[in-house]
């Protein structure tokens, strides 16, 4: 067979691209291997050895970055990627996205994240150097296999960003040599991409979970030396690190939903937005577990346990998401690509490294990983259907870790006393945990399908599914971080604080009781908001009073109050929402139910409409690129308030429309405005049975049974055509949207003279005059009138108000500040 | 060790408890014929195989969206969804409607959607 020469085609790029993949993966073995023999022999020339590796690996990594950000922006639609993810008409602000929308991409900045951060383990981690970045380093060689897109056999390992459509795609167009000419633009970032919040969110939520192997690899390199409860002292300023990270990657991505997805909402309980809050509540458990673990030595097991079930979550996240598993799930779609297989290989294989970690002896260790090959050989060669060993598999080697852990540490035996701080932070770390497992539980339905053969659908009321669970998880976490820092960690009986934490209770009943009464709250909601006041008064208190605001010790209190006021937004915004756009035209059908008036309203062009406290005007739309904005006034009934939103929507192919929503925001609450659909602008007809006739001053025409007025005629300027004379017309007609103006032109300059009409389109009346001059000096009115079927302008829109939603966003800024501050005292414990 | 017991005990229970009602609350895909006998909230999966029978009017009523839905076993059901059209709607090929069957019709709480992934379709055409 002939070899096709391709014309066109940059390979270059491609080809460093894919280069520096290969040396990205070898140069993370590199490292792995190095610095393990730096950990096993205590060789220190071992260790330089990794540095290199690793240091070369991170900029390789940044290498593959910049690639594929070059292929993306000269838009070299050769590439797969970037034809699938990008166009040339992606504004550059929004380049950077390409590489969150698709897998590989998703992978590269995962790798990108682990490397700055290993990086700085490489001067921060000290004596753990070569056991830690053994770790990460393995991790690395893990991620970079799933970029390499190499054929071996049957299976493909990873795939590589760097492919060509030609490799893609097998179509008859890649046999011509000029296929480049066919190919002019790339198929573009999805819209809901294109907004400032997810230029930010994902790198954010991303670097959450990739912080999240530090600790994992603390707690690996403690069971490798023996050093069982020293890790936990240098891992913690990383929990805390990933704690506040990801709980901000997971705000920002509320708020991305809440300004620019069409729900109207800021949380679902999507699985997408759960398999990121589960990672996060069991790392939150954990920081608090070890914690304890440092002031009183209790519950080492545990610290092991969650830091590395924590890590395992995060993958098991990643699994869920990218494996196109959650299919009818979720709302948020992304496509596999054949990598979930290997996905979970690799959770085996991650897991595999405590459990090495722990066996010292060698014999042990080559049966564990003698078994683990044996379970994948079996899958390899029969991948029908061995689900039960390999969930046994998992088990059983999970189990046989616990064993060996339980054994192993050096575990307190003494129980813990109720009046002590510790008894009440490990109830407390319990709830959390509880609230992770009901959400991954619920979450994991279309998994367990998969596992064991069901048919689930997820529950009906999904929302209500989760809230009556969360609701008494949140209760207790509320009032326990209120009463538990009013203990002392040594403490045996009962504390001096007993009257204090009585006023503080009577002070929340007082205020939530009110706020009850107020706003109308079921008793849950009611009982909620005081535990959560409670919890901002204990920790106010304890902070103003007791730790007399040493800033250095305030971390935990603050991050509570945060906490607990963003539970306080979340109640509030989310029971007494309310939506304005109600429509109840429909309740006259006959099938209509008289109780559901409908959620979104029909407003016709310069008609105001009345919506809850505001007189509602759309006032029409203009075109900014693909983006179409659409004017819509505010005025508050009470005459006071007055404001426009523009909420904008692109059309896409079939006239599908991709809005965005627009918010007025106040400190006390929001007004959520989203358009959900427009008429459909068809090309519209000629212009046809022109009249002309003469008119006067105040004459009345009839055109389409309205009522056309002639109002007045008056000199006028203008500022893009200069003439001796400019005349201007007012028309008015009375439509049944009421009165309408027309303002047709008239210009004289010189020996010539000519008009410029003006259209009015809903009522499909076009308008053109002409002043000519009699005998006698006066002037003829000489009107010109024309018609067209009316091209309705409307749209339909909903509104909702969200009181008090400002809290939930002040809540979360104040909590990611607590974790700073904890972060950084914990830094300085090292 | 009483204390550490009661703790266990009361985890256990609460755990029991979630998957309980994780299994209580969720829900089935069933078929138009098993939505008709059980009369109550269900997912049925199906396929858009007449796109005419799309119908939005909004100036109607911007709150009433229907269209014929055949589900798996063949059988054709008019969905009637109060609420405005979904974007992407005629895009997707597979419908999810979660809702219960009110007569010969079948009322939609909600509608999930599955698109094609649209660069096949592009090269297909090309």
């Amino acid at each position: 067979m002939k070899e096709i020469l391709y014309e066109n085609e940059h390979l270059l790029p491609g080809n460093i691209g894919k280069f520096m993949v290969v040396l990205a993966f070898v140069s993370a073995i590199g490292s792995a291997v190095s610095y393990f023999f730096g950990e096993k022999n205590k060789d220190h020339s071992w260790a330089k050895l990794g540095r290199l590796f690793f240091v070369l690996h991170s900029a390789a990594v940044v290498g593959i970055f910049i690639s594929l950000y070059y292929i993306i922006q000269n838009h070299l639609f050769e590439y797969h990627y970037a034809w699938q993810h990008s166009n040339k008409a992606l504004p550059t602000r929004y380049m950077i996205s390409c590489f969150w929308e698709g897998q590989e991409g998703s992978f590269l900045l995962w790798m990108f994240w682990h490397s700055i951060l290993g990086i700085i383990l490489l001067f921060r981690s000290k004596a753990w150097e070569s056991s830690v970045m053994a770790v990460v380093s393995f991790a690395q060689i893990i991620l970079g296999s799933m970029l390499l897109g190499l054929p071996i056999g049957e299976v493909t390992i990873g795939s590589s960003p760097f492919n060509l459509m030609r490799d893609v795609l097998d179509a008859p167009i890649f046999q011509k040599e000029n296929y480049m000419t066919f190919i002019q633009d790339g198929s573009g970032l999805n819209p809901l991409l294109q907004n400032y919040w997810m230029v930010i969110h994902p790198p954010t939520l991303f670097l959450g979970f990739a912080s999240s192997v530090v600790p994992f690899a603390f707690s690996v390199a403690g069971l490798w030396r023996g050093k069982f409860t020293q890790w936990i002292r240098a891992a913690m300023p990383w929990t805390l690190f990933c704690i506040g990270i990801l709980g901000l990657g997971i705000v920002m991505g509320a708020f991305w939903a809440y300004e620019s997805l069409s729900f109207g909402g800021y949380w679902a309980w999507d699985p997408v937005e759960n398999a990121s809050l589960v990672p996060w509540l069991v790392v939150l458990a954990a920081n608090h577990v070890m914690l304890i673990q440092r002031a009183n030595r209790n519950h080492l097991l545990l610290s092991f346990i969650l830091v590395i079930a924590s890590f395992l979550l995060v993958l098991y996240a990643t699994f869920l998401t990218r494996s196109g598993i959650l299919g009818d799930t979720s709302v948020h779609s992304f496509t596999d690509l054949g990598l979930s297989g290997q996905l979970l290989v690799f959770v085996f294989f991650l897991n595999l490294l405590p459990i090495l970690a722990i066996s010292k002896k060698r014999i042990e260790s080559f049966l564990i990983v003698f078994f683990f090959f044996v379970v994948c050989l079996l899958n390899f060669f029969f991948p029908q259907d061995l689900r039960w060993l390999n969930i046994s598999a998992f088990i059983l080697l999970n189990a046989f870790f616990g064993w060996r852990l339980y054994h192993h540490l050096p575990l307190s035996r003494q129980e813990e006393n109720i009046y002590a701080r510790g008894f009440w932070m490990f109830i407390g770390s319990l709830i959390l945990l509880l609230s992770a497992f009901q959400i991954l539980l619920t979450t994991s339905i279309p998994v367990f399908n998969k596992l064991f053969a069901l048919d689930l659908a997820p529950p009906i009321d999904v929302i209500e599914h989760y809230n009556q669970w969360q609701l008494w998880f949140a209760l207790g976490v509320t009032t326990l971080t209120s009463i538990g820092q009013f203990f002392s960690f040594k403490q045996k009986k009962k504390g001096k604080y007993q009257k204090t934490l009585l006023i503080l209770l009577i002070l929340a009943l007082f205020l939530g009781g009110f706020l009850w009464w107020q706003m109308g709250f079921s008793w849950k909601y009611g009982l909620l908001i005081i535990s959560s006041l409670y919890a901002i008064f204990g920790n106010l208190f304890y902070l103003l009073d007791i730790q007399k605001i040493r800033w250095k010790l305030m971390g935990g209190s603050v991050a509570h109050i945060g906490f607990a006021l963003m539970i306080v937004g979340v109640i509030i915004s989310g029971t007494q929402k309310e939506v304005i756009s109600q429509d109840k035209s429909g309740i006259l059908e006959k099938e209509f139910d008289l109780n559901m008036a409908g959620e979104n309203l029909l407003l016709w062009k310069n008609s105001p409409t009345s919506l809850g406290p505001y007189l509602v005007t759309y006032r029409g739309d203009t075109s900014i690129g693909p983006d179409i904005y659409f004017q819509i006034d505010y005025e508050h009934k009470n005459g006071k308030e007055k404001f426009s939103l523009f909420p904008n929507a692109q059309i896409g192919e079939e006239n599908n429309l991709m809005a965005n929503p627009a918010t007025k925001h106040y400190i006390s609450h929001d007004v959520f405005t989203h358009i959900t659909s427009i008429p459909i602008k068809d090309e519209p007809d000629e212009w046809k049975n022109e009249i002309t006739q003469i008119v006067g001053i105040g004459d009345t025409l009839d055109r389409k049974g309205l009522k056309v007025i002639v109002e007045s005629i008056e000199e006028a300027q203008d500022l893009e055509i200069k003439a001796d004379l400019i005349a201007r017309a007012t028309i008015k007609v009375l439509s049944v949207n009421g009165a309408k103006y027309a303002y047709p032109k008239f210009f004289i300059n010189g020996n010539q003279s000519f008009t410029v009409y003006d259209a009015l389109e809903e009522e499909g009346l076009l308008f053109t005059f002409r002043l000519n001059p009699q005998n006698s000096g006066d002037m003829n009115i000489v009107l010109n009138t024309a018609e067209r079927p009316a091209q309705p302008d409307y749209i339909i829109m909903k509104a909702i108000v969200f009181p008090w939603i400002n809290l939930l966003w002040l809540g979360s800024i104040i909590m990611t500040v607590g974790f700073g501050i904890s972060l950084v005292k914990r830094m300085k414990d090292v | 060790m009483n204390k550490t017991y009661l703790i266990l005990l009361v985890v256990i229970a609460l755990g029991m408890g979630a998957i309980l009602s994780m299994y209580g609350d969720s829900s089935s895909y069933v078929s138009f014929a098993e939505a008709q006998k059980l009369q109550k909230e269900v997912h049925v999966v199906g396929q858009l195989v007449q796109p005419d029978s799309i119908l939005y009017e909004p100036l109607e009523n911007p709150n009433y969206f229907t269209f014929l839905l055949e589900d798996e076993e063949g059988k054709t059901k008019k969905i009637i969804y109060r609420n405005a059209k979904p974007n992407d709607f005629d895009k997707s090929e597979k419908v999810v409607v979660v809702g219960k069957m009110n007569g010969a019709n079948f009322e939609a709480s909600n509608i999930l959607l599955k698109c094609p992934s649209k660069y096949e379709a592009e090269i297909a055409q090309q």
